[in-house]
């Protein structure tokens, strides 16, 4: 008979193996958005029923996973991995054009393991600082939630545009709720689905339409430029913290630490301002580009730990951009993890797991991962980049995740799910590409149709 | 810039197939008016629209059918209805994956994939966009023994040197 304490840490163990190999892969394919990949695949990790702190590992090793991965294309073929490379392209490419492409994979990957393991800590002790407000947070949730989505709008790409169209959004979202809800159905995971898909399912609407069809057409082939292969170590593959020197690791590491407790901002945002912040204390141009390509990718793994981690202990709301995007199966997965927004009563990882576990799986997950993705990125980038690109087309990964959409809306809500998820798909990514509502606000105005919307009526809502 | 043909040659190369394709050089490269007049540009990268219609064609119904069908027959065998759906997405998720595996067979990317190391042209344009950035480009003295050593190991070290000296030239 096995220790249960022990059974548990290798079960964790292997959710977490599983999760970094699924998305070291995924993050080699170029464009796969965080939240429309790592969402599902969790669901279905949830649903199926694996422990609790399998689910945290999983997800973690993930995330982690992916940002070491999608250094790759960024840095190797000039096309950005993910939502979380775009600010990583303006050194990766530099880089290129000098000839170092294989620096700045190198000194980026190595940047991600160094701040993924400060961010597990620095985050844990953060969320139980905050734990004694959390009672005060999450009985004033609407209008946190009202405040956090006027902020996060103000910082995207629609600035006031987004906040004005928080009410039509949020109202939009209200009604379908409430038609669905007519009919005994209780969906969330189908409009989260449409959020994620809204810029795809916007382009495919466009397609059908002649002219905005002409407007998007191609006389060629697309032109891919891959960076030769470079192995400049011996070994099988280097020490990170060799690869970064004393002032990289120094800026890593404090930029890792400070973004690790900043879990309200885009990380986006974080990654862009941090790196201006360290570029503009370095006086040499090389050293500049190799030093903030390293301290943002290590943003982008620190703040996607921080924002998941740190809402799952003290709230238990999903009170962060990462909460509400890429993490939201660890905190609204119903059958299995439930926010009653009536009674306020929750049931997931929050009251699932103690800070001592976040802790312990946290770092479980955060070395599976680098122990799994980092040799991966340092030996085998050039040939897996080539390999996605020559094989992998575009037409199959679109079909992928159109089918993947509409498996999970049908399984959420049956036809009713699906036109759900076509619904706020096709409006969201319009309202996304048009005017820049962003994902991450779109899916923050979910959790004001159902929290602030009701309570917003109860104040005011009397004639 | 190098030459189209011999980008082909690299890309093709690399697929496995230069002896034939790189023959009739950059005759392969002109791709026939049957492989570029349906090409659009879609959610950041390149396709073909009828290749696209025939893979969702493919792959939704396939996918969705295979959860509906498995709804019903984990329906039999599993107890709980929660978890006998939650099997079946994942028969779902699979056949998503092998359909998407199929269209990748049957229809190859848009792409031509060259493989090239910088040459001076792109250095010399960066170094002028470094010079531009706040902050410029920096003195060699600003660097630690470390970095020093970093360039020199990459061949860059003569690369900001020289520009560092032209640099001063220019001021005085």
């Amino acid at each position: 008979v096995m220790d249960p304490i022990l059974s548990e840490i290798l079960v964790a163990i292997a959710f977490a193996s599983l999760g970094a190999v699924i998305f070291t892969i995924v993050g080699l394919i170029s464009g796969t958005d965080e939240t429309a990949t790592i969402s599902p695949v969790t669901l279905i990790v949830v649903l199926l029923g694996a422990p609790p702190s399998a689910v945290f590992a999983f997800f973690i090793a993930a995330a982690m996973a992916k940002h070491v991965s999608h250094a790759i294309p960024t840095t190797l073929l000039g096309i950005p991995g993910d939502t979380m490379a775009i600010p990583l392209m303006r050194e990766a490419n530099l880089l290129r054009r000098l000839g170092v492409p294989h620096i700045a994979l190198q000194k980026m990957v190595s940047s991600a393991v160094l701040a993924a393991l400060i961010a597990v800590p620095v985050s844990v002790v953060c969320g139980v600082l905050l734990t004694p407000f959390g009672d005060a947070i999450k009985s004033a949730a609407p209008w946190i939630f009202l405040g956090a989505t006027i902020l996060i709008a103000y910082f995207s790409a629609g600035r006031f545009a987004a906040i004005l169209l928080l009410v039509p959004f949020t109202m939009l979202i209200a009604s379908l709720q409430s038609l669905t809800a007519a009919h005994g159905l209780k969906l969330s995971v189908s409009f989260f689905m449409g959020f994620a898909a809204g810029p795809l399912i916007s382009d495919l609407i466009r397609l059908m339409s002649p002219n905005e069809r002409q407007s998007m057409k191609q006389a060629e082939f697309r032109r891919v430029i891959l960076a030769p292969d470079v192995k400049s170590w011996s070994g099988y593959f280097p020490n990170p913290l060799k690869v970064l020197d004393r002032s990289q690791i120094a800026w890593t590491s404090g930029a890792a630490a400070v973004t690790s407790t900043t879990f309200v901002f885009s990380p986006v945002a974080l990654t862009v301002i941090i790196g201006e912040i360290v570029g503009a204390r370095i006086k040499h141009a090389y050293h500049r580009l190799t030093s903030v390509a390293s301290v943002r990718n290590g943003v982008t793994e620190s703040t996607y730990i921080a924002e998941t981690i740190i809402p799952l202990i003290a709230f238990g709301l999903p009170l962060s951009p990462v909460a509400v995007g890429p993490a939201w199966p660890l905190f609204n997965a119903p059958p299995r993890f439930t926010i009653d927004t009536a009674t306020g009563e929750i049931n997931n990882l929050h009251t699932m797991m103690n800070v001592w576990e976040f802790l312990g799986f946290g770092l479980v997950a955060v070395v599976v991962a680098a122990l799994i993705a980092y040799p991966f990125a340092m030996r085998y980038a050039h040939r897996a980049a080539s390999f996605v690109m020559h094989n992998i087309s575009h037409e199959s990964i679109v079909a992928t995740f159109i089918a993947l959409i509409v498996v999970i809306s049908w399984w959420e809500g049956g036809i009713g799910g699906v036109m759900v998820m076509a619904t706020v798909g096709v409006v969201g990514g319009f309202l996304n590409r048009i005017v820049g509502l962003s994902v991450g606000v779109q899916f923050m105005c979910f959790y004001m149709a159902v929290l602030t919307v009701p309570s917003l009526l109860k104040l005011f809502g009397a004639a | 810039m190098t030459s189209i043909q011999s980008d082909t040659a690299g890309s093709m190369a690399l697929l496995g197939v230069g002896a034939t394709e790189t023959r009739d050089g950059n005759q392969s490269v002109a791709r026939s008016a049957s492989e570029t007049a349906n090409l659009v540009d879609l959610w950041g990268d390149t396709v073909n629209l009828r290749h696209l219609g025939i893979s969702l064609a493919v792959s939704v119904p396939i996918s969705l059918g295979t959860f509906l069908l498995f709804v019903d027959i984990f329906a039999g065998l599993v107890a709980q209805p929660q978890i006998s759906r939650a099997y079946a997405m994942l028969a779902g998720l699979v056949a998503c994956l092998v359909t998407g595996a199929i269209s990748a067979r049957l229809f190859k990317p848009k792409r031509v994939i060259t493989e090239e190391a910088s040459d001076p042209v792109w250095r010399a344009s960066v170094l002028a966009e470094l010079q531009n950035e706040r902050g410029g480009v920096g003195e060699f003295s600003d660097l630690s023994e470390a970095t020093i050593r970093e360039l020199e190991a990459l061949g860059l070290k003569d690369f900001f040197q020289n520009a560092e000296s032209n640099r001063k030239e220019g001021v005085a």
